[in-house]
């Protein structure tokens, strides 16, 4: 059996005095699609930047395939887990391209500048994403779903092994929400590639529709972590969000509502 | 403007804002004199004076636009400027110090640049006193020190004879008529644009954000440590060589960004060598105007700038 992408053991984090989780073992491996649930402020961020090695946990290891996330340099692992961040910050905005780009840095060398190969990938990826023709302009012109998947963009032209996405539909209509999912599904589901992905959603229903596997955060440092099918549940879910959820009938398979 | 277009313009303005420095003064010097040799005295007059004085001042501008742009991705505040941590102001205690005690000019050189060194240590040593220094804590650290050299400043120049005054005000202002030789500045001008150079893509991922640099790969704290240093050093270099200009730091790097230029790997040569350019430009004003007697070059660098920016800033309309 190969080994998982990504796996933590006995993995405690804590933020500001607060328990996000903790002796959490688990196995990220490839064609998985993870779903991080929880409610506001219970650390699904946190726990997504440490999984991330952008935070150092309180406790335990984070292995990257055989090697420690935290002893590997930062180039290495920007090449193997790509993290879609919840907001980027545009005190110095450059141009779409210059952005998509940049997906590229983990991969070039100290001298090196984007050739032929790196621009034709983040063409592709701005085509994905229903972005083409937008290269010239200014990050700070584009609306926020624009930005979104921009954003998204970046993170295809990086092209690494785990995709680690905070809340990747946010400021998405339901059109672009599924599509873009969809496109992350493909990347997962190409086996040749061994790509795993976790994402942090709040909606239900899109967590139901594409993950395989979800790591419901309670708070107080409790967690459930499985296949969903096992996990999902009117009870489960009703005790996570702390308010009542039913579930019913859709077309395919239950639809989860809060009452 | 296509941006790729800047750097090699401003290639071509380099030797263009030299020659221009060399061919303006005080004394007229004809070309065809000084070619074939009969005219001694003009030769002496470019070759010792206007030359030298325009290569330092190409120096220190290099000096002050680079340090600006590192400044400002480090602080990741586009309003920041080389001295906005303090590191003039440390300076310029340490040289009005020398004034005041009336020393030679080479002890308000070494202490304008001890007082420099001293002020990046200080604020280095405060703002990451607890592990972390995040911009924000750094910037709020070199403000405060910043504002303490200030008022050591106003008390050394209410204290002071009135003789002593009008040199103090120079230095203050920044001025070139005292600069030592210019192989010094043009040598770490070089340098500290060729350490950067390799760092450049870092620079623009770290410009996008400090998680976004980290998640791209990019060793942010280690890269921070290294701006702040090269920054720093950078910034007393120049003061230290014709006290505090001010303008050409925070202006420089605005305004290639304001022209299209986002890439650090153009943006920092770019930056050195329009910085170079004002200030040749900006000193020969200086000097010339209104001969025999000479303005501090930070009184010109400021007129010539301030009006050229809010015209790009004006053009550029709500899209900043």
């Amino acid at each position: 059996m190969n080994t998982a992408l990504l796996c933590t053991q006995k993995l405690s984090v804590e933020i500001s005095g607060k328990t996000v989780c903790q002796q959490l073992d688990m196995a990220i491996n490839a064609g998985q699609r993870w779903g991080l649930l929880g409610i506001n402020g219970v650390g699904k961020t946190t726990l997504l930047h440490t999984l991330a090695g952008l935070r150092a946990p309180a406790q335990g290891e984070i292995r990257l395939g055989d090697a420690l996330l935290g002893a590997l340099p930062r180039r290495t692992v920007a090449q193997k887990i790509g993290v879609l961040l919840q907001a980027d910050d545009d005190a110095f905005p450059g141009t779409v391209m210059e952005t998509v780009l940049s997906g590229r840095h983990p991969w070039l060398g100290q001298w090196q500048w984007e050739g032929a190969n790196d621009r034709m990938l983040a063409l592709a990826a701005l085509d994905d994403v229903g972005l083409d023709g937008f290269e010239q302009r200014q990050v700070n012109t584009l609306s926020g779903g624009e930005r979104r998947r921009l954003a998204l963009a970046t993170l295809f032209t990086q092209n690494p092994q785990l995709f680690l996405l905070d809340e990747p539909t946010n400021h998405l209509d339901p059109h672009h929400q599924i599509s873009l999912l969809r496109l992350l599904d493909q990347r997962v589901a190409d086996t040749a590639n061994q790509r795993a992905s976790i994402m942090i959603l709040h909606d239900i229903n899109l967590a139901t529709r594409f993950c395989d596997h979800l790591i419901l955060l309670f708070g107080e440092g409790e967690v459930l972590c499985g296949p969903a099918e096992d996990i999902l549940t009117v009870e489960t879910l009703t005790r996570l969000y702390g308010h009542p959820v039913i579930a019913v009938e859709g077309p395919n398979g239950p639809v989860f509502l809060p009452k | 403007m296509n941006p790729r277009f800047i750097l090699p313009l401003l290639i071509l303005l380099t030797p263009l804002s030299l020659l221009l420095a060399l061919s303006i003064g005080s004394v007229p010097v004809k070309l065809a004199a000084l070619i074939n040799g009969s005219d001694a005295l003009g030769r002496s007059l470019i070759l010792e004076l206007r030359l030298p004085r325009a290569l330092s001042a190409f120096a220190v501008g290099g000096l002050l636009a680079l340090a600006g742009t590192l400044m400002q991705v480090l602080l990741r505040n586009p309003l920041a400027d080389p001295y906005i941590l303090g590191i003039s102001g440390g300076a310029a205690v340490g040289a009005l110090l020398s004034m005041l005690l009336g020393l030679g000019v080479g002890w308000t050189t070494g202490n304008a640049f001890a007082g420099a060194l001293l002020s990046m240590l200080l604020v280095f040593s405060l703002a990451h006193s607890r592990g972390n220094w995040s911009a924000m804590r750094l910037l709020l650290t070199g403000v405060v020190v910043a504002a303490g050299w200030g008022a050591m400043i106003s008390f050394i120049l209410a204290i002071s004879p009135e003789r002593g005054l009008h040199g103090m005000l120079f230095w203050l202002m920044g001025d070139l008529s005292h600069a030592p030789p210019p192989l010094w500045g043009l040598i770490i001008t070089g340098t500290g644009l060729l350490f950067c150079l390799p760092f450049a893509r870092d620079l623009n991922v770290l410009a996008r954000g400090e998680l976004t640099a980290a998640a791209l790969g990019v060793s942010v704290q280690r890269l921070r440590l290294m701006l702040y240093v090269v920054a720093s050093l950078l910034t007393a270099t120049a003061v230290t060589i014709a006290g505090s200009i001010g303008f050409v730091g925070l202006v420089i790097p605005h305004l290639l960004r304001l022209l299209g230029l986002s890439d650090h790997r153009r943006l920092l040569p770019a930056a050195v060598l329009a910085g170079g350019c004002l200030l040749v430009l900006a000193d020969t004003v200086a000097r010339s105007a209104l001969a025999p007697q000479q303005l501090p070059v930070g009184v010109i660098t400021a007129l010539l700038g301030v009006p050229v920016f809010l015209y790009l800033l004006h053009r550029r309309g709500g899209n900043l």
